[in-house]
């Protein structure tokens, strides 16, 4: 019973965001070319400037001033139009399909959708008639809907000059209104993506769970003609579902060419989104064909995204490498003593992960105007050796000495003179692997590790996640973290499928996924969500590792670190 | 609007009574100075959230005080995130937009009995207290400033 609740209120929800295709508005009307119209009604519904670049204004309550530019339509109804639920405040859809059709209540538009599905029109008493231009313009300024209803008192009533008015009503009416790529009456196309430089163990046990999420989907199918499954509830599937396929897309030679590559692929198959994908090279070309072309990317498996803080198409688990420089900086900044004097040096090999983890280290370290940091670079194949760093210390005599390179840091720890008062050391795991463990006792109190994965301990809890996904498909333990990852992106993207359909277009995934409560999946701890937030997972640990053969890593920090 | 009145006094009959009214009545001393206002405000609100703006807009006709915003999404909201937000929402002088860990956070939550699991069902919440008066009062909802200020003056702050 509880389930059937859960299943009919999930269906309710669905069923708010009913599809049809609205017409093209008719450009000459509004004066101005139509790609200038949609630009200048875009930047009114996200950002909140009018026409001629002032705010736009209007006011909550009769007496609470709203500068758009503060808070704009897009805040409450989100990007896609698709609407928010935030606390006690029900922003509804305002996207063109939803607004120019008219709203029933829960009972009709359920019998609306199976009657559609069995090819019957029913005529029922829509709650509200669908808004025209006028009325939309009225319930925009005075904050009544077609019917004489009161809008809430929350939604602002806009003081909008005619011209603006046309622009932001022609905007709301294409919001969403083209079917996107991808995606027809029965099937929803996405890709992953493959770089030639991982191995073929990797690969397999990334696409073994994507084989899975497409095996299931048609597993759905013909549970649906079983006949336990409820006539009613199958007409409705027949409305919502999709079949669903993911191709492969493999990039081969330099990743200079990866953009070339990518575009043919989507002339010839243009699909919805990026499912996950795998690369140990650098995210950045694939990151910006899906900036380019509007693709979601979810959830990439990659140690070295983009990190920007307004690009809107890749979601990422991590900042990677990035976010353990981050994490060091602030945790060192944090343990600074009254008197300041912190002296920091900074040694990077000049590997794509050395780059990324001092870029992360230089960003938080200056925040705030820190200053007292040096940074020495190595080359790419410029070994660290004891001789080198012994030198390097006594040049510059740091407090604490930052190392972000492999294996070789521990032949040049060991290798230092014993002359030497070693300052506090810090390294990445990820980059030195499983040698960090191999660190001589004697040091182990001197050396602080980044560790952006949950500890060994509290991972044990996690441990079954991907493996009702993997089916025993794997060929090698998952010690790479792949198909865990993988896991989570497809939990992850099934709750987003699951919210929007079945308005299937790329923004409202993206802002779906956005509004996710916090989720507690493998490897790292909670991702969380937000508009624009784009890195779900936002810290990682600072630990230590304790004396004895075996040593635990013992926890110095919070996840994250402020 | 819904009022309650949820002072300690109210509540428990006394001050320092249960560790949880104890708590309420040393949460003054988590905000850092300049804090010796005619009373306190506490946004405690989730960034980007349209009523963040409309509770704070609030706060500065109703009082000279700046207000002091907590972050109820620490994980984000870094002290640079933090102070795109004062620009965005054109903070004056001695506004101060506070973050923390998790735990700190949650105590501060609780402490207002605020606390929300899930940052994305968090609701306005508006807490006043009169100079001579230990006691909190929390307004739940959004309100014009005619209403805030009829409130902070039942509240004798006016």
């Amino acid at each position: 019973m509880r389930q059937l609740t859960l299943l009919l209120r999930s269906m309710i929800i669905l069923l708010a965001l009913g599809g049809v295709a609205i017409a093209e508005e008719n450009p000459a009307k509004t004066g101005g070319d139509a790609a200038e119209i949609k630009r200048l009604g875009e930047r009114m519904y996200r950002d909140g400037l009018l026409s001629d670049g002032t705010p736009l204004l209007g006011d909550i309550k009769g007496d609470v001033p709203v500068d758009s530019t503060i808070f704009s339509c897009a805040n409450c109804h989100t990007r896609s139009g698709r609407g928010s639920v935030e606390g006690k405040f029900a922003s509804p859809p305002v996207n063109g399909a939803t607004l120019f059709s008219p709203r029933y209540n829960v009972k009709d538009q359920l019998k609306n959708a199976v009657s559609k599905s069995r090819g019957v029109v029913r005529q029922a008493e829509p709650l509200r008639p669908a808004y025209t231009d006028e009325t939309l313009a009225a319930a925009l300024r005075g904050g009544v809907d077609p019917n004489g209803r009161e809008l809430s008192p929350v939604m602002p009533r806009y003081n909008l000059n005619e011209r603006d008015m046309q622009i932001l009503v022609s905007y709301l009416k294409n919001l969403n209104s083209t079917v996107a790529p991808g995606v027809t009456e029965t099937s929803l196309k996405f890709a992953t993506i493959v770089t030639e430089d991982v191995s073929p163990a990797d690969r397999q046990a990334m696409m073994a769970l994507i084989e899975t999420l497409v095996t299931i989907n048609q597993q759905t199918k013909t549970q649906k003609k079983l006949p336990q499954f409820a006539k009613f509830f199958r007409s409705l599937e027949n409305e919502f579902f999709r079949d669903i396929s993911v191709s492969t897309w493999e990039l081969k030679g330099d990743p200079s060419t990866w953009r070339a590559q990518l575009e043919a692929y989507y002339q010839k198959e243009p699909v919805f989104a990026f499912l996950g994908g795998i690369s140990n090279q650098s995210w950045q070309p694939i990151h910006a064909f899906c900036e380019t072309n509007k693709i979601p990317c979810l959830f990439p498996i990659t140690d070295l995204p983009v990190i920007s803080s307004s690009d809107w198409y890749t979601f990422y688990a991590s900042k990677g490498y990035y976010q353990e420089g981050e994490t060091a900086a602030r945790f060192l900044a944090g343990q600074a003593t009254p008197g300041g004097g912190q002296r920091i040096l900074q040694i990077v090999r000049s590997t794509p992960q050395g780059e990324a983890l001092a870029a992360g280290f230089t960003a938080a370290w200056h925040e705030g105007g820190r200053a007292g940091m040096e940074t020495v670079t190595l080359a790419a194949d410029q070994k660290l050796d004891g001789d080198r760093l012994q030198e390097l210390l006594r040049q510059h005599q740091p407090t604490t000495v930052v190392i972000w390179s492999g294996e070789d840091v521990l032949a040049a720890l060991t290798g230092i003179g014993a002359d030497t008062d070693l300052p506090g050391v810090v390294v990445s795991s990820r980059y030195l692997g499983s040698a960090v463990m191999t660190i001589p006792e004697a040091l182990r109190s001197k050396v602080l590790i980044t560790l952006p994965y949950r500890t060994p301990e509290a991972e044990v809890g996690f441990k079954g996640y991907a493996d009702s996904l993997t089916f025993g498909k794997l060929k090698q333990p998952d010690t790479k973290r792949i198909a865990s990852r993988t896991f989570s992106m497809s939990h992850i993207f099934l709750q987003g499928l699951r919210g929007i359909k079945p308005d299937f277009h790329r923004d409202t995934l993206l802002d779906v996924i956005s509004m996710s409560p916090d989720q507690n999946l493998p490897d790292f701890e909670r991702y969380s969500f937000g508009p624009g937030q784009r890195y779900a997972s936002k810290g990682c640990y600072i630990v230590q590792l304790d004396q004895g053969e075996t040593p635990r890593l013992i926890k110095k920090s919070d996840w994250v670190v402020n | 609007v819904v009022k309650h009145g949820v002072g300690c006094a109210v509540r428990s009959g006394g001050p320092g009574r249960s560790a949880g009214c104890r708590r309420r009545n040393r949460l003054p001393a988590l905000v850092p100075p300049p804090r010796i206002h005619r009373h306190r405000y506490f946004g405690v609100l989730a960034p980007n959230s349209p009523l963040r703006t409309a509770v704070t807009t609030l706060a500065l006709a109703a009082t000279t005080s700046p207000p002091a915003p907590i972050s109820i999404d620490p994980e984000n909201d870094t002290p640079g995130v933090m102070k795109e937000y004062l620009k965005r929402y054109r903070a004056g002088p001695g506004w101060d937009f506070l973050t923390g860990s998790r735990k700190d956070i949650d105590a501060v939550m609780r402490a207002f009995n605020a606390y929300i699991p899930n940052k994305m069902s968090h609701y306005a919440l508006t807490f006043i207290h009169a100079p001579t008066d230990d006691n909190w009062i929390k307004l739940l909802g959004i309100m014009s400033s005619s209403e805030f200020a009829d409130e902070a003056k039942k509240a004798g702050l006016r």
